[in-house]
């Protein structure tokens, strides 16, 4: 397949499951709790996009992983995107399950739900140290130097940290009945999540700045993907907190945009394959056999 | 070498990246030099077509893979035809093709950024037929820790195809 197709695919799989993320938070108005609703239309439904994205991500972050030299920072960093991917499966795997038993709880049986939200957080948490890892490989080269600016947006995002952190504890008590259903442990550890993904928005500002200076070509594209992940996400947690009024119309395409942002990852790596397709062709062409 | 200014001195000048000292130095001696102002004429109307090509060959890579390898392969070919013959191909001439060559693939701020770090490791006595294919190995060394074997592979072979003579 071209690049191109292969890219407005991966693009509207990403609009996809943000549009029915979005339907799915606006179905919740029209339908009453506890009331049938159609199958596209619950709760976990949307997770079949997201599962999708990751096992794409999977597929081709396992082939840049094997492009990169061995024991080098990069080959490290594929790797660990290629896991976090399978724990983003495996998580919404547990919640797939998790939502389909909610009739019907059995007392003793396996905890779905903080189950899920461990493997969603060392997801998390392995593709912020895959980022650094590949920012320190360039490094070397003297690419992603950051600029002023740059720093007042890491401070920016630092200083929400604190307000974001207080996000949890609420998530918590909306959720009453299921709380819990919550290992205290789990609980604990999601107070990081905020923390992980405004961790996310800087690595992205370092990558989007190493990608500018490489110059415009599928290094800089994916390095922007990753930046655009960064962003959403935090977006996803900061909009909702902004007392504005008819901040909701907002809040529902954020919310829709950031649960989706699986895709920018799998567009990112499938633009760091493109460089090794790219530089294959161009080798062939260059040395005729 | 030109009345007292290195091949890599051309190049830095003609991209404008050569340092305030020297500019100036080369500069003067411009404008009271017609030969040198000819020469700087020649490579720069030569950069500005191989950094077209490389545009081209930008544009190439984005194709469906039918028209992609056709676009390929005339980009490849003007580039070729670009490259000055045996006698007047020097370290200069070589790292522009290298640059419109590769640029399109790596991005052009990456490519300058490994061939300087290359320069500086595997030729830091300047640039000539014995240190080039010490600078092509030590390029791919600089390209495949970030972007990969596949990528380190076409820096060797993209810069071995461009031999350098010495005049
Ligand atoms: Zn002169």
């Amino acid at each position: 397949m071209g690049k191109r197709p292969a890219v407005a695919m991966l693009w509207t799989g990403y609009a996809l499951t943000a549009v029915w993320a979005m339907s799915i938070r606006v179905a919740l108005g029209f339908y009453p709790l506890g009331e049938p609703r159609p199958f596209l239309l619950r709760p976990f439904a949307f997770s079949v996009g997201l599962i999708v994205a990751n096992a794409v991500t999977l597929f081709f972050a396992w082939k840049v992983r094997g492009d990169a030299p061995p024991r080098t920072r990069a080959r490290t960093a594929w790797l660990l995107i290629a896991i976090s991917a399978a724990a983003e499966i495996v998580r919404y795997g547990l919640l797939r399950a998790a939502a389909s038993r909610l009739g019907a709880p059995s007392p003793g049986s396996v905890p779905l739900f903080p189950l899920s939200a461990a493997a969603g957080l060392i997801a998390t948490a392995l593709l912020l140290i895959a980022f650094g890892a590949l920012w320190s490989a360039f490094r070397p080269l003297g690419l992603g130097r950051l600029g002023v600016a740059h720093w007042i947006g890491i401070a920016a995002i630092v200083a929400t940290i604190p307000v974001l952190l207080k996000l949890p504890a609420q998530g918590a008590q909306a959720l009453g009945a299921l709380a819990p259903a919550r290992l205290p442990l789990i609980v604990r550890l999601q107070q990081f999540d905020p923390v992980l993904i405004a961790g996310c928005a800087i690595a992205g500002i370092f990558l989007v700045r190493t990608g500018k200076d490489a110059g415009r070509g599928p290094l800089a594209a994916g390095f922007r993907c990753v930046g655009l992940f960064g962003l959403v996400r935090m977006a996803a947690l900061v909009v909702p907190l902004i007392p504005v009024s008819g901040i909701q119309w907002i809040e529902v395409p954020a919310t829709g945009a950031g649960i989706a942002s699986d895709w920018l990852i799998t567009l990112a790596v499938y633009y760091r394959w493109r460089l090794t397709i790219e530089s294959r062709e161009l080798t062939a062409r260059l040395a005729p056999d | 070498m030109q009345h007292g200014f290195t091949e890599q001195e051309w190049m830095e000048f003609s991209e404008g990246a050569m340092g305030a000292s020297s500019r100036s130095r080369l500069e003067a001696h411009l404008a009271v030099c017609a030969e040198c102002a000819a020469k700087l004429d020649a490579i720069r109307v030569w950069h500005q077509r191989l950094s077209t090509e490389g545009e081209r060959l930008r544009v190439a890579m984005e194709l469906p893979e039918i028209d992609r390898e056709r676009m390929l392969a005339q980009s490849l070919e003007r580039i070729a035809a670009e490259y000055p013959s045996a006698e007047r191909r020097g370290p200069a001439e070589a790292l522009a093709a290298l640059r419109a060559l590769l640029g399109p693939v790596f991005g052009a701020g990456m490519i300058r950024a490994a061939v300087d770090a290359a320069l500086e490791r595997g030729a830091p006595g300047g640039i000539n037929a014995a240190s080039w294919s010490a600078f092509a190995a030590e390029l791919r060394e600089m390209i495949q820790p970030a972007c990969g074997l596949a990528a380190g592979f076409l820096a060797l072979r993209a810069a071995m195809s461009l031999a350098v003579a010495d005049r």
